[in-house]
């Protein structure tokens, strides 16, 4: 949802700023966006899908994940001279390492995992299980690889929204909101 | 006059969402939010 926000915010200023210096909303083709696609479906059905993500074990998730993203960094490298493609590479292999190093899942607190799900108190996370069944895996500060790239800053605490994000979401985020910012930008020719 | 908002566009958005999707890891949990529209990862 984090990174959603950002691209809704990318597109809506992008096309704003488009509109009032009279501009085409313009995108630069990408090369091999099927590739996108071809790492998103394995993820969607571990992730998602209820009937799967209960199914698999945990070690297949992970190779997935690991897998999923190593195709997504393809694709940001050989999309590379676009516009905040280094940010979104950038965002993803600091993620990725991160992953790698504490099993194949983004590392979250115990703490931070009981202040998104404040209605299970009493029942204390177990160190090492997965996170709803997503992308996280209860770590303690002390046994986590790279801290400082987990899951580690929280969305302001009020009752609307409650998320966790990494250091490589923060670029993903902005790479995202640059590029969409960026096409209602002066390379695109005038409206007639 | 072109459309503003034009099919190469759309699909370049569409991909931009779905490569964040994959890329990100945040961890979403409470919130009315996240209770109407599940924690999307």
């Amino acid at each position: 949802m984090i990174l959603v926000i950002a691209v809704i915010a990318g597109l809506t200023g992008g096309l704003i700023r488009a509109r009032i210096k009279k501009r085409y909303y313009q995108a630069k083709p990408l090369r091999f966006p099927w590739l996108v696609l071809l790492a998103l479906i394995p993820q969607w059905l571990v992730f998602t899908l209820p009937a799967a993500r209960n199914m698999v074990p945990d070690l297949i998730v992970s190779i997935i994940l690991v897998l999923s993203q190593t195709v997504l960094f393809i694709f940001a490298w050989i999309n590379w001279k676009t516009p905040g493609f280094w940010l979104l590479a950038g965002g993803l292999v600091l993620n990725l390492v991160v992953i790698m190093a504490n099993g194949g899942f983004m590392p979250i607190a115990p703490d931070t995992a009981q202040w998104l799900i404040p209605n299970l108190s009493g029942e204390p996370w177990e160190i090492g299980e997965r996170f709803v069944k997503g992308k996280d895996i209860i770590l303690p500060i002390e046994k986590t690889a790279l801290y400082f790239l987990s899951d580690r800053f929280r969305t302001p605490a009020f009752d609307l929204y409650r998320a966790a994000f990494s250091l490589g979401d923060c670029f993903i985020a902005a790479g995202a909101f640059w590029l969409l910012w960026a096409m209602g930008g002066k390379k695109y020719a005038k409206l007639t | 006059m072109k459309k503003q908002f034009n099919s190469r566009v759309a699909l370049f958005v569409m991909t931009l969402v779905l490569f964040v999707l994959g890329a990100g890891a945040p961890a979403a949990g409470g919130g009315i939010i996240n209770f109407i529209f599940g924690p999307l990862f």
